[in-house]
């Protein structure tokens, strides 16, 4: 029983950072290596640091663009999923809609094929079906924005249930016996005791829509691409650039990381809230 | 005093002189000034010779024409589902496409791409010039039809080489013991025996000395087409078998049976050669693929190999990326006996000749700016800074100059022998089938790769395969 040994808590702590944190280590280590040591000496140690891969990453301004055009994407998807879930969760919370259970259920649909199924109708979609004159949704941040709805907007509703539905309904009676309008409700009721789950919805679709790949790889060319279809670049018939493709990597983690900590605090909180009714 | 009123009188002389001169009209900016503001949009695989055309080439081509262009850059796989989904959709997202050597009769026969040559010569008004097809290399003609008409202007052409490394290959200490095992003296090999020799001595030489080194590159890869290319475009020419053993005048015959040579007793003596260096190259061979050998060489993991071109200068000259540098041989792969005699004679080829063209979609809106543009990469005066750049020469004109002929000597002569023997290596056969018929073979091929299917039975099967795919698309009467 580990709860009788501090150590082993010690230990088994020490064990699950190991695993968890090797891969980010030994990108680390693949993004500060030269090429042409990457194969000849391969070592779990650093035995120069090259930061050149770095520099090489930052200094080019296509990449740059590419860096903003993902967070303008995930971001604004972000929002958008978050706010669409949680007033879809509140009304398939808090109203008799006939067949609501059906509804939630089939809203989860849209992930139970791959991607890959969608990609030629998005394509179509975005060239030749939505158009006005010359304007395309093909390769702007509105249509990647819209186009990741679709697959994050089910996961969101489904995570984001729970903690809707784990608020008293009695709080919401109270506030319209108070004379509370609906909008009201939501925004001063709800909102606020749904923060957790709707930071850990947020956090969760942004970090999705960052790391996706397929699909902006087909509908994003020059205006929109995203950071993660910018590694294909370094996938050539001359080599792979492992050192660059790895600075890359780690240079995304960031942001990531960063949100994470801005709302870890909430994330537990979200990922239990509604778990337990009473 | 007197020097200054002097240049104040010449600077006068020369200020009058260009007034009166008409200014010398510039095609560029003349022929561009009608779609100044244009936006060309291109799509290419992410490659040396294509990043050249994107960072150097289309802001010059934008500072002359006012005409902007933008190309996108991107892994063979994603470029291809790219460009071939805007074409069959007819969604005009791209004015110029990558087309690779092997896909331009796939691209012909479905009608994707302009008749560059017609379209100039029905509109004078757009032809550069500078610009002149004939001074393409021979390369060119792949990118022709049956008239002779331009459908690519060749940007990518490169051979697939023997390299060796020359201070294992010059190191007396090396010679003396490969003249001990062999009774030969240590040369880069002209035959299969020969550099089978080669190879396993300096397999087991490596071995004996505890070093990473070994034989010989393999571009093995048991589950990626690669390795299929590498038996079929570099290792079976060498034995006599061509255009992939399929005789296209023999009602498409693969099987010997029928008249092909895909299991002919040469084609399964080469695959017994192949499997045997495969099985004394590096460990990586088995998942080795275009790229993977020549990292594998540049690693200073093995003694010789059969590389791209592409991959030469880098592999000879960056120091970043490889271990190397200076050391770097270039032959021409070994043959049987009679086979370079027969290739010399103009029967078949010896190797690979790879490389690409910029096409122009018919679905594209700016036809007219695209094939300025398309002309303007295709001139003479651009072609050496590129072959600088990126192994790659397009244009006879490019192997005399001053800084290719400086390339080339660090290069170990690889430009020399691109002139000069080029025209020994083939690029893939003119089949529209190309990708079926790789698609119905290949699983077998992997299978045999494996151990799962014995190289003979394993031909067998892929000639009979490959009888009914083309049976199938109805090539095969």
């Amino acid at each position: 029983m580990p709860g009788r040994n501090p150590l082993l808590y010690v230990a088994l702590w020490l064990l699950l950072s190991l695993l968890t944190l090797f891969p980010i280590y030994w990108l680390f280590v693949i993004s500060v290596k030269p090429a042409v040591d990457l194969f000849t000496t391969p070592s779990l140690f650093l035995d120069v640091i090259y930061w050149k891969n770095y520099v090489n990453v930052l200094g080019n301004e296509t990449l740059r663009g590419y860096m903003l055009n993902s967070m303008i994407i995930s971001s604004g998807n972000a929002v958008l999923v978050t706010v669409l879930a949680f007033m879809a969760c509140y009304a398939l919370s808090r109203f008799d809609l006939a067949g609501k259970e059906n509804i939630f259920f089939w809203t989860i649909t849209n992930r139970m094929a791959p991607a890959a199924v969608f990609l030629l109708p998005f394509f179509l979609l975005f060239t030749q079906i939505i158009t006005f004159g010359d304007w395309k949704l093909y390769d702007t941040k509105i249509g990647m924005i819209l186009l990741y709805c679709t697959f994050n907007l089910p996961f969101a509703i489904w995570t984001l249930r729970p903690t809707i539905d784990g608020i008293p309904k009695e709080l919401d009676e109270a506030a319209t016996v108070d004379g509370a309008s609906t909008w009201q409700v939501i925004h001063e009721v709800i909102f606020p005791l749904a923060r957790p789950g709707l930071a850990v919805t947020l956090i969760l679709t942004w970090v999705f829509a960052w790391n996706e790949f397929l699909l902006a790889a087909t509908l994003t060319s020059f205006n929109a691409r995203t950071i993660t279809t910018g590694l294909s670049e370094y996938v050539t018939t001359t080599g792979t650039e492992w050192g660059a493709m790895a600075a890359i990597a780690v240079i995304t983690l960031i942001p990531a990381l960063v949100i994470f900590a801005v709302v870890q605090r909430h994330i537990v909180a979200g990922l239990t809230f509604g778990a337990v009714k009473e | 005093m007197i020097r200054k009123s002097g240049i104040g009188i010449a600077a006068l002389a020369i200020g009058v002189l260009t007034s009166v001169i008409p200014a010398r009209a510039d095609f560029w900016s003349d022929a561009g000034a009608k779609y100044k503001g244009v936006v060309l949009h291109g799509v290419t695989e992410s490659t040396p010779p294509s990043n050249y055309i994107k960072d150097v080439l289309a802001p010059e081509f934008e500072k002359k024409t006012g005409i902007k262009v933008q190309i996108e850059t991107t892994s063979w796989d994603q470029m291809y589902d790219k460009a071939i989904k805007d074409m069959e959709a007819k969604t005009s997202i791209y004015d110029m496409v990558y087309i690779e050597q092997d896909i331009i009769y796939a691209y012909l026969g479905r009608s994707f791409l302009t008749d560059i040559s017609k379209s100039l010569k029905d509109d004078p008004s757009l032809k550069a010039p500078e610009f002149d097809e004939t001074h393409f290399t021979t390369f060119a003609n792949y990118f022709k039809n049956a008239d002779g008409d331009l459908f690519g202007i060749p940007m990518e052409a490169f051979i697939k080489v023997y390299l060796y490394r020359t201070d294992l290959f010059n190191d007396p200490k090396i010679q003396e013991a490969f003249k001990k095992e062999t009774g030969k003296d240590l040369a880069p090999a002209k035959t299969h025996e020969e550099y089978t020799q080669i190879a396993e001595f300096f397999t087991k030489y490596g071995k004996d000395n505890g070093m990473e080194l070994w034989g010989t590159t393999a571009q093995a890869h048991t589950g990626h087409p690669a390795s299929w290319y590498e038996f079929f475009e570099s290792i079976a020419p060498t034995f006599g078998v061509y255009n992939w053993g399929i005789d296209a005048n023999n009602n498409y015959a693969a099987s010997v049976e029928n008249g092909g040579q895909m299991n002919s007793d040469k084609a399964k003596a080469a695959i017994k050669y192949w499997l045997h260096l495969r099985d004394i190259a590096p460990p990586e061979s088995a998942a080795s693929t275009w790229t993977e050998v020549g990292t594998t060489f540049a690693a200073g993991r093995v003694a010789q190999g059969l590389v791209y071109g592409e991959n030469a200068a880098w592999i000879a000259s960056d120091a970043e990326k490889s271990k190397v540098v200076g050391n770097v041989g270039v032959a021409l792969p070994p043959t049987e006996p009679d086979v370079l005699k027969e290739v010399e004679g103009g029967k078949g080829y010896l190797g690979y000749y790879d490389g690409g063209a910029f096409g122009l979609p018919v679905t594209s809106k700016n036809k007219e700016a695209a094939l300025l543009f398309l002309q303007f990469i295709g001139q003479d005066s651009v072609q050496p800074d590129w072959a600088i750049a990126a192994p790659r020469i397009t244009n006879t004109a490019t192997y005399d100059d001053p800084k290719v002929l400086d390339m080339d000597k660090k290069l170990n002569g690889y430009y020399t022998m691109l002139k000069d023997q080029g025209k020994l290596f083939a690029g893939a056969p003119p089949f529209p089938f190309h990708a079926q018929v790789r698609e119905a073979t290949a699983p077998i091929f992997y299978k045999i790769l494996l151990g799962e299917v014995g190289p003979d039975e394993g031909l067998d099967q892929m000639a009979a395969a490959a009888e009914a795919e083309l049976k199938n698309l109805g090539y095969r009467k």
